[in-house]
């Protein structure tokens, strides 16, 4: 099958890379800056800085007073976010075709002129507004500081993975307005940014534009990053977590390939053959006989090594120890006898149609611009969705058994046994 | 950049909109076949409706037509769940089946070339839906165990206990679309295939494709499966009561030590074809529903006690809720709501400035176009315009119908709905440290509330309430 996102490449004489995809299937535009810089750059006692950028990067730049960033694109009808992995700090505007200029200045005044207006009563309150997000999506949410206990246990202290997204309480708390101008004058510069504009736009126009408000920021250096080798645990490790649930929930974690590296794929199948769908190997073992509520399965793709998680909600009465025992059974089965034609066929048909439905969309998180973003971080060129297609359609049934057998059946997880809060547990 | 100030560049005039037309084929069966016919890529997604939803549950068996959907894939007289799962997957196909207040649901993601083998699959699962009653018992305590998590979670307790403040026990809106504990007890093997019956019926039904497919081609092969589907019984019949708005009491539901709470202020809203959409559309963007409207604005941006306050009305076949709310630092949790309040008699009270409405108009209006994008939200777009009668028209006349709202039309619409006398308020959190200063601000008693023992229960969040403003995704 054949997939594409034609594009052209640029690279500015600042060193900021530009990709530009021309399609006017819809009078839409997206424009997608990814910057070189996420949680895994920071520093212990200052987890979750690169977070708490991102969200001063919507406050105000030289030319956009306070408010005026959102307001401006909503007014244009247009939509806007960012986020912030391990990896890597996006940002993204999805406009109608004849705003696009609109979001260009808007990204050029922030990525060159941020501190010109960044004000101290701003940072407070993004800092306050990221303690709040840290509370309402992790510390008052059932499960919810689940990963940050595998995130510790799977990754030593200093790794640059060890820590979650958000970063530490303790640590946002700590966050000065003086971190923030640090961090934003060592990472926020055109060398160490790409933009990519996908939609219903003139690639020789963007030039123009993109020329016109990018070009005059002074260039800047690409921080060297902090590297890691692959990882192995040395032996299982277990924990034990009470929280305020009512359904026990085991969540098991292994070191796996990183994105885009060899494996990774057949990790991402595996995690199909186990749990996608009532036809899988653990909904059928745990979901159908009434053992568990549901299961999940996948392979969570990062630049310096990956984790495999699986997931599996319980009845109230469930034995997690029983359950993680019948998840390593059909571990060890793959990991022995392999997978099924018809697996790998579901696997492979259901790919397909995740890679072109993909291609549906030009703006927002995953949609094309995004996309031609990660690949070129990834793989370097942008227009890679037919390689990293065939990375699956390439994948035999033995890819996937040897893939279950190094990874997983011959290596140690982190098991993490979340139970229900006993009386007077707090 | 330079030094000297730099204007922000203004936008040019936005691109016309042509909302894609659709081919209309009714079957002899009186399935409303729908298309349209897009070839970018070789991807179809499709969309079937049956236009009696959750909403015609009775109150005592809330949670039926969701199980009911949920279980529509467990097997046929021919095909066990496992064998409809693997064919499915076979194909490469993505199939969703749920129930909404308004309508039953069934949708499938597929490559063109396989469309015919899918709509097979479907067929038969539609016409020959058995509820094995394994699967149906599993279906069942699957439900239970999830109504009882729910129980733990801040956010669906606000939502449920919203709901049942703003409708009442007697109304199917006071109870959660899923269900509580004791509703899905009394639901059996004989209800579900009741409700499969009464609500799963062609002649009601639209079926709407969006994709690589040529008309003519698909309304031939739905005519050879799903036209062939036929209808057994007596339809379902929604028998809704009045809802009277409730004066104004604050329910406090007490999760000690939590350090944050859910707050949510709301009241009976407007139905899907009132005469009052458009106003209120625009009413509800300036106040909660954008990231620049008034109540994010004060209580994050500037407050900075939360991530995200948010209001919507939830437009049903019959008037649904508005609610507004946010997760706010335990602290501030008086004060959020004392704010929350002040915006919405600024609603009723003065006219919203120039800016703002300009601002909300072109956002809803230009915005729109992003609907028509990807095939699903077009098909997602079609149908529901089926379901209330909008007209072919429609979004054609979407953006003069919305320009026509003035600041008066706003103030007007706010004045009728948002009586501050009539507002119910819901905190989820430590009812120790938030009780005095709840009490202090006078605007109702504060109940003690508990949610889901037996009468009441969860929902689930994305229960249509929740602007999604993430900045975070990890």
């Amino acid at each position: 099958m054949r997939v594409a996102i034609p594009c052209r490449e640029f690279t500015l004489d600042n060193g900021l890379r530009l990709i530009v995809h021309e399609d006017g299937t819809a009078p839409i535009v997206s424009v997608n800056v990814w910057y070189r810089v996420g949680s895994r750059d920071e520093q212990p006692g200052r987890t979750g800085l690169a977070h708490l950028f991102e969200h001063l990067m919507f406050e105000g730049s030289a030319n956009v007073p306070p408010g005026e960033f959102d307001r401006r694109l909503e007014q244009a009808g247009a939509i806007n976010n960012g986020s912030t992995t391990p990896d890597r700090t996006n940002y993204w505007e999805t406009l109608p075709a004849n705003a696009v200029e609109l979001a260009l200045f808007l990204e050029a005044d922030r990525m060159g002129g941020l501190l010109d207006t960044l004000s101290h009563d701003r940072f407070d309150a993004q800092r306050d507004v990221v303690m709040n997000e840290r509370l309402e999506n992790y510390e008052n949410r059932p499960y919810g500081l689940a990963h940050e206990r595998i995130l510790g246990a799977l990754y030593p202290p200093g790794h640059p993975y060890h820590w979650p997204v958000i970063g530490f309480m303790t640590d946002i708390a700590a966050a000065t307005f003086d971190d923030a101008v640090a961090f934003c004058r060592r990472f926020y510069n055109p060398t160490n940014a790409s933009i990519a504009v996908a939609g219903d736009v003139d690639t020789d126009d963007v030039v123009r534009l993109a020329d016109r408000w990018f070009g005059g920021i002074p260039r800047g250096t690409a921080p060297d990053r902090a590297a890691a080798s692959a990882l192995e645990l040395a032996d299982d490790v277990r924990i034990v977590m009470p929280d305020a649930v009512r359904l026990p929930r085991l969540y098991m974690a292994w070191h796996s390939p990183p994105a885009f590296a060899d494996g990774d794929a057949a990790m991402d199948a595996l995690g199909s053959v186990l749990a996608a769908g009532k036809a899988s190997r653990l909904y059928d073992s745990l979901v159908r006989t009434g053992r568990a509520v549901d299961v999940s399965s996948y392979q969570h793709g990062s630049q310096l090594g990956s984790s495999f998680e699986i997931v599996v909600t319980t009845r109230p009465e469930s034995d997690l120890d029983a359950i993680e025992e019948t998840v390593r059974d059909a571990i060890d089965a793959i990991a022995r006898d392999g997978i099924t034609t018809d697996e790998h066929l579901r696997v492979r048909n259901g790919i397909m149609t995740a890679f072109v439905d993909e291609l549906q969309t030009v703006g927002g998180f995953g949609g094309r611009a995004d996309r031609l973003n990660l690949y070129a971080m990834h793989m370097g060129q942008p227009d890679s969705v037919q390689a990293d297609l065939d990375r699956y359609l390439r994948l035999r049934p033995g890819h996937v058994r040897v893939a279950a057998a190094r990874f997983l059946a011959n290596a140690h997880p982190v098991s993490l046994h979340v139970v229900p809060r006993a009386n007077g547990d707090s | 950049m330079s030094n000297t100030p730099v204007a922000i560049p203004e936008p040019g005039p936005p691109p016309p909109l042509r909302a894609p037309v659709a081919g209309r084929t009714r079957l002899d069966n009186g399935l409303l076949v729908r298309t349209v016919q897009r070839n970018r890529l070789p991807i179809v997604d499709a969309l079937l409706i049956m236009p009696t939803g959750a909403s015609a549950d009775s109150p005592r068996q809330a949670g039926l037509a969701s199980i009911t959907a949920e279980l529509l894939d467990a097997g046929t007289s021919s095909r066990s769940q496992t064998d409809i799962a693997r064919a499915i997957d076979a194909l490469g196909a993505r199939l969703g089946n749920h129930a909404h207040w308004d309508f039953c649901a069934l949708s499938f993601q597929v490559l063109a070339d396989r469309l015919p083998e899918a709509l097979a699959i479907v067929a038969e699962v539609l016409a020959d839906a058995t509820f094995p009653l394994p699967e149906l018992e599993r279906g069942l305590a699957d439900r239970l165990a999830a109504i009882e998590q729910d129980l733990e979670d801040p956010a669906a307790l606000a939502g449920s206990a919203i709901a049942r403040a703003i409708h009442g026990a007697d109304h199917i809106y006071g109870t959660p679309r899923y269900g509580v504990r004791d509703t899905v007890e009394r639901i059996d093997h004989d209800a579900i295939v009741r409700c499969h019956r009464a609500r799963y019926r062609p002649a009601s039904a639209t079926f709407v494709v969006v994709g690589d497919v040529l008309e003519d081609a698909v309304v031939r092969v739905v005519d050879g499966t799903l036209g062939q589907w036929a209808a057994h019984g007596e339809p379902a019949v929604e028998v809704l009561p009045l809802v009277a708005r409730q004066p104004t009491s604050v329910c406090l539901v007490d999760r000690p030590g939590a350090p944050q709470s859910e707050v949510r202020v709301g009241t009976v809203g407007a139905a899907r074809t009132s005469s009052d959409y458009f106003p209120l559309v625009v009413l509800n963007t300036i106040l909660g529903g954008s990231f620049t409207s008034r109540l994010n604005t004060r209580l994050r941006e500037r407050g900075g006690y939360t991530y995200g306050a948010f209001s919507a009305f939830s437009f049903r076949r019959h008037a649904g809720p508005f609610v507004a709310g946010a997760a706010v630092s335990a602290d501030m949790t008086a004060r959020a709501l004392a704010e929350t309040l002040e915006e919405i008699e600024r609603m009723r009270v003065e006219p919203v400035s120039a800016e703002e409405l300009e601002r909300a108009k072109r956002y809803l209006t230009i915005g729109m176009l992003r609907g028509f994008e990807a095939n699903g939200s077009v098909a997602g777009r079609i149908a529901d315009g089926e379901l209330h009668g909008l007209g072919d028209d429609w979004w054609d006349r979407y953006a003069d119908r919305i320009g026509g709202v003035d600041a008066e039309a706003v103030r007007d619409a706010a004045e009728r709905y948002l009586d501050p006398a009539m507002l119910s308020v819901v905190v989820v959190g430590d009812a120790g440290r938030t009780r005095d200063s709840l009490e202090s601000l006078g605007i109702g008693p504060v109940v003690d509330t508990v949610v889901g023992r037996r009468s009441e229960g969860g929902a689930s969040r994305g229960n249509g309430l929740m602007e999604e403003r993430d900045r975070d995704s990890i």
